[in-house]
């Protein structure tokens, strides 16, 4: 169990020196000029600023950044997405717009003809990508989205999503002998 | 001669209150808010409050998503601790479902809500310090928000706008190298806190901004409503944390400052030290925590597995189901409350039995603040204003709602 | 009477009536897949199991009589158990097709799933093959992968509309629905086999992935097909209307309505009068209303009464016609009435009439009498011997398919002094619509009535709102509104109370509900339907079936 204590904290009186300011002051500015020096070293990896060169230097994100969505492929390059509407559906920013339509092939059956993302409404939650049962959007391209000169840029459909490529882990239909719990 | 001449002078010289609008758009108001004064020269008379200048229909909206589909929106609540809103918000829900989450997901939500309490404390710290002139110690409280973020990046995948929490545990388990990322943190973190100390504590231009202005006393504090470092600095050791624990409060070893005067120099004392104890806290649940699963048992509140949801007609369907359903709560009413980083935090919530939530109240410390406000600054002058408004640490976002 | 006990409640009823029967009079919902009220019951899903007492086994609710001092449970343990079983066997083979399905958001699987199972699967091998995407009929495709075999569309086939199409195939767990062989699907009632099927396997064509079902409003409404007046669910997203679903009214159409009813939905989108219109301008109403009454003012001065006409419109409510009734007595005072609406159509003898307007006993009612009304062949007549110059017609529907007619009253028409439309359509619909419900392509040579027309004002259709069609056996229906009146369009009755109103006559009603109440008089509540006179109701469901609450379908 723990432990849980009440620690009153007492404002201490200022001491004659710190009345006049002088040795605080000094203090301050050795805290900052000890920053200062340290910085001004020529060896880049002795200072402590954080400053990152973006974008000459560019900054990875990590493996859970949300970034620009992507659609994932099946094996003969055909967007896995079958419109089944779960991501426009939960999307708490109303940014996904879907057009089902019927394909030839019959065990692929329902593909999106339109499927178009706003960003410039999306809230980058990712909770398309969690509702999505087929493994077709994911936002772990690493990239995230673009400025743009034109609105219309913002609007990604299917082809500019099916861009940064991947290949989707989940198979329509499932796999057909599934492995044991 | 002058000294003839003088009180007749005055006695003819009419003098009024004059009506200063400190308005929502302010450099030192951060955050929109506005303040109506009456001053007498430089001492306020009267302070009218107005907030609602982000009021964004947090509320409403809730009634029109699914359960889960709230989180996006109370991460924007206090959103320097979007994490310790998701999972005050769960906990409500989970109480009216009578769920009970894994032991590791309550050691990481009490892990990450401290994390989040971290970067609150640090913000209204430095924030403090760059309106009354201390940028340094602004720049030194940011670089240490900004590793914090890094840690939550890795976690969640946002900064800021997590997600993280879900009605039955949270989205993720921690990654792998958390731990030893955490190392890096907590060093620097205690390096900075030793900085902010040294530049401000003891500084008499800080001190004489902050001690004895915005006082108030406990029964005064208590009346208005006050919680969190408000309420603790005027010597009130109220902490929901200590009082009504929840998540693994009670299995880690912290103590609550208090302060004396409930000035504003006790707020940033009270903060300061908080931070100290939120480290404390964080290491123990590291220290403790172990392995398992981080969501509920639970197929009616929880999403299954994806490799389920591929692969099974079972999982999928319960997948399809509780996405476009959503959880379908039982009907009911609750209020939950958690210590959020400005106060006590609640969420009153009413079920109608269905997918998507009937009513979402948010008591939200901030709003009651700002409330009683007026009680701090009346009779201080116009420049107490600053600390006394940093050290509330008002975010719009939590009081607009 | 048999008294029977469920869950420890007694009830008395009736003799022959199921478990389930009396379980549902009870208010407790006993999950079924191959159970319907209106269809044979064979027993084969056995998902209806219940524990009676003193018998070891488990019995099929939905068939099993009831008899004098049973005890039934319908939550035990052993139930419970039971209907996890079930629905564990009959997800064995079900194929992982939710994203792809129409059926997700009214099916009986995913619901029964997590209300009663939630269980892992426990399948450690393949799962059958079936065919997909097979066309049974020009409507109804069938996914053989997905079918549970419950058989309620083979013995809809077989019972309802007697046409035997559909027939089960093969054997064992390849067992799958099959047309004869040589014939189709393609009675007039085929989409009600995809209302009933309980899970995805007969899906149809039109709907096909338009729409998710989540994603959809419902609205009670009623069809405008024909003047059978079948009840609906009118189902809409973002002010589109998706599809209808017949409603349940055992007095009306029972659990069914037919395919080309079914398209008529298609006429509240397609090719719609959009906005007023002043000859060739488009204007707003203010500007309509003021053209109209300054042309109007001027023809009544001009033009005697008699000189002055107006086709009604079977199509239009109650409430519309009440307002033209009183437009004619009073704004045009004249009583040369003449019958619009869409021409006769097929019929047969189960739910299809003749008459393809929904409101022809609604002009019945509120003109006291059809003799009053005309028909349209003699308004021609009267507009070619120059007796009529000044003309208020309502829809643009014209009630023949004989080309010369039509043709005649278009010439006609061009001579009029005065020629006001009010219609909800822009071009020229040639009846009869194809098979799905669109409308092949009109004759652009010749002008529209829309073209010909001094004044055209927009109107809205049933769906867009409040109102009461009295079909053929003279029962009074109302619909609700599904969504505010489209582009600048407005209801009959509130379009004839501007008018009114703009020439001098407080013709409008600030509420419909004041108007209903001097429509149908006395009328407690006027959402009750009301039968008008004492014609005796064409019933085709179970005499009682209307007093007692009934298991869901």
């Amino acid at each position: 169990m723990g432990e849980v204590n009440v620690k009153t904290l007492k404002q201490k009186d200022r001491t004659f020196w710190e009345q006049t300011y002088v040795t605080e002051f000094i203090k301050g500015l050795g805290v900052t000029m000890k920053h200062f020096f340290t910085n001004l070293s020529p060896n880049k990896e002795d200072r402590d600023t954080r400053t990152v060169e973006y974008p000459d230097e560019p900054r990875d994100y990590p493996d859970r950044y949300r970034g620009r969505h992507r659609l994932m492929v099946r094996d003969d390059g055909q967007v896995r997405c079958v419109a089944c509407m779960c991501c426009s559906t939960i999307c708490p920013a109303d940014c996904i717009h879907i057009e089902a339509a019927e394909h030839d092939d019959p065990s692929i059956e329902k593909y999106p003809e339109t499927f178009v993302i706003d960003q410039l409404r999306c809230i980058a939650c990712g909770m398309c990508v969690e509702a999505c049962p087929c493994d077709a959007i994911r936002m772990d391209s690493g990239v995230h989205v673009s400025a743009f000169e034109d609105r219309e840029e913002s609007f990604h459909d299917r082809e500019t999503l099916m861009d940064l490529g991947g290949q989707s882990m989940a198979e329509q239909g499932g796999d057909h002998i599934p492995s044991p719990n | 001669m002058a000294e003839d001449v003088s009180p007749t002078i005055d006695q003819d010289i009419h003098t009024e209150p004059m009506l200063l609008q400190m308005g929502p758009s302010h450099p030192a108001t951060h955050g929109t808010v506005r303040f109506n004064l009456t001053m007498d020269g430089e001492t306020i008379v009267k302070c009218d409050t107005e907030i609602g200048y982000l009021h964004r229909g947090f509320e409403k909206e809730s009634e029109h998503s699914t359960w889960n589909q709230v989180f996006p929106y109370t991460d924007r609540l206090n959103y320097v601790s979007p994490l310790l809103n998701n999972f005050g918000y769960a906990l409500a829900v989970e109480k009216l479902l009578e769920l009970d989450v894994p032991p590791r997901c309550k050691w990481i939500r009490t892990l990450m809500g401290e994390i989040s309490r971290l970067t609150d404390h640090l913000t209204a710290t430095g924030a403090s310090a760059l309106e009354l002139g201390a940028m340094s110690a602004f720049l030194y409280c940011i670089e240490g928000r900004e590793i914090l973020w890094d840690l939550v990046e890795q976690v969640t995948g946002a900064r800021l706008t997590v997600s993280y929490g879900r009605v039955g545990g949270l989205r993720d388990d921690l990654p792998e190298n958390f731990e030893e990322d955490w190392e890096y943190v907590r060093e620097r973190l205690y390096e900075i806190h030793e900085e902010i100390r040294t530049l401000l504590s003891r500084n008499r231009i800080f001190l004489d901004r902050t001690q004895g202005t915005g006082a108030i006393d406990p029964e005064t504090a208590i009346d208005w409503g006050f919680t969190g470092p408000i309420l603790r600095s005027a010597g009130v050791d109220y902490d929901v944390r200590k009082d009504h624990p929840y998540f693994m409060y009670d299995e880690v070893d912290f103590d609550v400052p208090v302060g004396e005067t409930g000035d504003n120099y006790d707020r940033y004392l009270v903060r300061l030290e908080e931070i100290i104890q939120s480290i404390r806290i964080i290491d123990q649940c590291l220290e403790k925590m172990e392995p398992g699963p981080v969501t509920a048992d639970d197929p009616r509140v929880v999403l299954p597995e994806k490799d389920d949801v591929y692969n099974t007609i079972e999982g999928m369907i319960n997948h399809f189901k509780l996405v476009f359903e959503g959880i379908q709560v039982p009907a009911g009413e609750v209020y939950s409350y958690t210590e959020g980083s400005n106060g006590e935090l609640g969420f009153h919530i009413v079920s109608n039995g269905t997918g998507k939530p009937w009513k979402v109240g948010i008591r939200s410390p901030s709003m009651i603040h700002m409330g009683g406000i007026h009680e701090l600054l009346e009779g201080g002058m116009l420049a107490d204003i600053i600390p006394t408004f940093d050290t509330i640490n008002m975010i719009g976002g939590e009081c607009d709602k | 009477m048999p008294k029977v006990t469920i869950n420890n409640e007694e009830i008395e009823v009736d003799d022959g009536t199921t478990v389930m029967e009396a379980a549902a009079q009870l208010g407790y919902d006993i999950p079924h897949f191959c159970y319907h009220p209106a269809l044979s019951i064979p027993a084969n899903c056995r998902m209806c199991l219940v524990e009676v007492e003193d018998n070891p086994d488990l019995q099929p609710s939905c068939h099993m009589p009831v008899n004098d001092g049973m005890e039934v449970h319908t939550e035990s343990e052993r139930v419970v158990k039971a209907r996890k079983s079930v629905l564990e066997f009959i997800l064995v083979n079900h194929p992982v097709d939710c994203p792809i399905c129409d059926q997700a958001g009214e099916c009986k699987l995913q619901d029964y799933y997590m209300a009663y199972d939630a269980q892992e699967s426990r399948l450690r091998t393949e799962k059958v093959d079936g065919v997909k995407v097979y066309p049974l009929g020009p409507e109804v495709v069938y996914d053989g992968e997905r079918c549970i075999l419950c058989t309620r569309c083979v013995r809809f086939c077989e019972e309802i509309t007697e046409t035997d199409e559909l027939t089960t195939a093969q054997r064992g767990d390849h067992t799958e629905i099959r047309t004869f062989p040589g014939q189709e699907l393609d009675n007039n009632y085929s989409m009600c086999t995809v209302d009933i099927c309980p899970v995805g396997a007969l899906t149809a064509r039109d709907f096909r992935f338009k729409c998710r079902v989540w994603l959809m409003n419902t609205t009670d409404s009623v069809c405008t097909g024909c003047s059978q007046g079948c009840n609906i669910h009118l189902d809409h997203f973002r002010n589109e209307v998706q599809r209808y679903r017949p409603r349940y009214n055992p007095d009306v159409n029972d659990y069914w309505m037919c395919d080309p009813g079914r398209y008529t939905y298609k006429e509240v989108h397609q090719d719609r009068l959009e906005d007023p219109m002043v000859g060739d301008n488009v204007v707003n109403w203010h500007a309509a209303t003021q053209a109209y009454v300054s042309t109007m003012d001027e023809a009544l001065d001009t033009f005697e009464p008699s000189e002055r006409a107006m086709v009604l419109s079977p199509q239009v409510s109650c409430e519309g016609l009440h307002q033209a009734r009183r437009f004619a007595d009073e704004v045009l005072e004249t009583d040369r009435l003449y019958m619009g609406g869409k021409p006769g159509g097929e019929s047969d003898d189960l739910l299809m009439n003749a008459d393809k307007n929904p409101n022809r006993r609604g002009i019945e009612y509120v003109f006291g009498g059809l003799e009053a009304v005309d028909s349209f062949e003699s308004l021609v007549d009267a507009m070619e011997a120059g007796e009529i110059r000044v003309l208020h017609m309502m829809n643009k529907h014209i009630p023949t398919t004989d080309d010369a007619l039509r043709a005649r009253f278009v010439d006609a028409v061009a001579d009029l002094d005065l020629f006001v439309l009010q219609a909800m359509h822009r071009g020229e619909m040639v009846f009869p619509p194809d098979h799905r419900g669109d409308f092949p392509a009109a004759d652009l040579d010749d002008p529209t009535l829309v073209e010909l027309a001094d004044i055209a004002l927009p109107s809205s259709s049933h769906a867009e709102q409040d109102g009461t069609f009295v079909n053929e056996d003279g029962i009074a229906q109302p619909f609700s509104q599904s969504f505010k009146p489209l582009y600048n369009s407005q209801p009959d009755w509130q379009i004839f109370g501007r008018l009114g109103d703009e020439m001098g006559h407080s013709l409008s009603y600030r509420r419909l509900a004041d108007l209903r109440e001097e429509m149908f008089g006395d009328a407690e509540d006027d959402a009750k339907p009301k039968t008008l006179d004492d014609k005796q109701s064409k019933s085709r469901a179970p005499a009682d079936a209307a007093t007692q609450p009934t298991p869901a379908e």
